[in-house]
């Protein structure tokens, strides 16, 4: 069993500024809704409504089914900056998260396992600041996982990243959603990613945001190829409806 | 400085290094040779009677000042009373200070109110409070040490308050997605990113201490090095004033060399 995650009739402004208008999407229980669209539309204050660290001016996000045996949080996030303890190691920060559900014995156990799952075990008392950005994003997928989470919310986990990290590191995401069989809300400007992830994919347009089009991707995660034909062909026709929003995205003034 | 200029049809020419300088570095022996050198000019040019011994002895002369007051135990008697008002008087600014820093950084209820009493108290200077202090705690230890613990407490207040703000939010908004109780947040999340702020406000606080500490010794103490001082300025006792100086220099290194090990200590993870 895992949870359903639904937002509902969704609008949010920061101030005059209208991000986000009647927005209604459905993560399917252990599918993967991946988020895309032009700088400023409201992706990453949707995946913050979803997590329940923005108080929406209308609308909600809905858990709707039973948590995973063992989920000790059931939304959990993955950051765009990994948002890890720089006074904390590797293995602290992992076991900070668990503090409020498990006695250190347990804990130990888990924070262990984790570690070892993300190829993160000889790092366990390294700071930080000593590891590559795509070690520290690992660390921190390694965190949520350590929670047992029912959904996953992942905000442009790869984006700090090099390229060549990115693409290391995609390969680990889906062998791991895969398995994992989380929920997941997926949040990403780059079109690759979503056709590599995405069991659905909603487009949101321009500011406000609102949903363009959803497309879905019947194919199981595993074994997909970012050079697959079809994969490549509904990439094309995203990049179709986001180019000029996107242009005209990057031509507005931040503050406007 | 070389300037890359090329003109067309000239001679190949080797790119010059231009990215010199700007980089200064630490010579640790370069400090220590350089307070030498100023000890051993100041002896010399007080040996060769260009500076009168009356108004500044030489070196070798306050070292045997200081050498008969650490024999007749002196030394110890005002060094003990000083350090006493300095540990008691400082540690009780700083932890006021540090609760209502926190309070301030964390409670809207305490930001307003608490950042209006800071900055209406803050600029007064603190020795012009010291005859108020006698008047309300007494010529004794009382009167001293809440000159101290005074003249800490704001500093020590808008540092942790500024430590507290500068914890990034994020941070923050982890440790609520995952669920982590209030307290595990500010134990866990804002008082260690708070703490760097915090002990470079302890750097200045303990010297504003021993400035005050001084100050309120002068007005009302038999014993501790700002009454020593004074009493032998008084007298024109100029190597025993001169003495109780370098113990005050001697004292200001101790306290940055313990706060620096503290930093070591506590901040290995950057």
């Amino acid at each position: 069993m895992t949870l359903g995650l639904s937002i509902e009739k969704v609008c949010h402004r920061y101030g005059a500024l209208r991000v986000l208008d009647d927005v209604s999407l459905v993560a399917e229980p252990g599918r993967v809704l991946v988020l895309v669209g032009p700088s400023g539309c409201g992706k990453s204050t949707l995946l913050g409504i979803a997590a329940g660290l923005i108080r929406p001016d209308a609308g909600q996000a809905v858990l709707s089914g039973a948590p995973p045996d063992g989920c000790l949080n059931a939304l959990t996030p993955v950051f765009q900056d990994f948002a890890l303890l720089p006074w904390r190691t590797v293995a602290g920060n992992v076991d900070l998260v668990l503090r409020p559900h498990l006695e250190a014995s347990a804990r130990a156990v888990r924070v262990a396992a984790v570690l070892a799952q993300l190829g993160l075990t000889e790092f366990a008392d390294a700071w930080p600041r000593q590891l590559s950005g795509g070690m520290k994003q690992r660390v921190g997928i390694a965190r949520a996982l350590a929670v047992n989470p029912a959904v996953l919310l992942m905000d442009e986990p790869l984006s700090a990243l090099d390229a060549q990290t990115r693409a290391l590191l995609l390969d680990d995401f889906a062998e791991l959603i895969d398995q994992a069989g989380v929920t997941t809300l997926y949040v990403t400007h780059s079109l690759s990613e979503a056709v590599r992830l995405g069991h659905r994919i909603a487009v949101l347009s321009r500011r406000p945001g609102r949903v363009r089009a959803v497309f879905d991707i019947a194919r199981p995660i595993a074994g997909r190829r970012a050079t697959d034909p079809d994969l490549l062909a509904i990439e094309a026709q995203l990049w179709d409806l986001i180019r000029d929003d996107a242009a005209a995205a990057a031509r507005e003034r931040v503050d406007a | 400085m070389q300037r890359l200029r090329r003109e067309s049809g000239s001679m190949p020419e080797i790119v010059p290094f231009r990215a010199g300088g700007f980089a200064p570095r630490s010579i640790p022996a370069g400090g220590a040779a350089t307070l030498i050198g100023l000890l051993l000019a100041w002896q010399g040019a007080a040996s060769a009677g260009w500076i009168g011994s009356l108004f500044l002895p030489p070196p070798l002369a306050i070292a045997g000042a200081l050498g008969d007051l650490a024999r007749s135990g002196e030394l110890w008697r005002h060094v003990s009373a000083s350090l006493q008002r300095l540990a008691i008087g400082w540690a009780a600014g700083t932890c006021a200070g540090l609760m209502l820093g926190v309070a301030i950084g964390v409670f809207t209820m305490a930001r307003s109110p608490g950042m209006a009493v800071v900055s209406a108290l803050f600029p007064i200077p603190k020795i012009a409070l010291v005859p108020l202090f006698i008047l309300w705690f007494g010529i004794g230890e009382g009167s001293k040490i809440m000159t101290l613990a005074f003249g800490v407490f704001f500093p020590t207040v808008l540092t942790t308050a500024a430590g507290v703000d500068a914890v990034p939010r994020n941070l923050v908004r982890m440790g609520q997605a995952f669920g982590l109780s209030r307290w595990a947040i500010l134990r866990h999340v804002i008082l260690p990113g708070a703490l760097p702020t915090v002990l470079t406000g302890f750097r200045v606080t303990s010297s504003i201490a021993i400035i005050l500490l001084v100050a309120a010794e002068m007005i009302g103490a038999e014993r501790g090095i700002g009454a020593f001082v004074l009493q032998a300025g008084n007298l024109y006792d100029v190597e025993n004033l001169m003495a109780g100086i370098v113990v005050l220099s001697a004292l200001g290194l101790t306290v940055a060399w313990v706060l620096g090990r503290l930093e070591r200590a506590l901040l290995v993870w950057r």
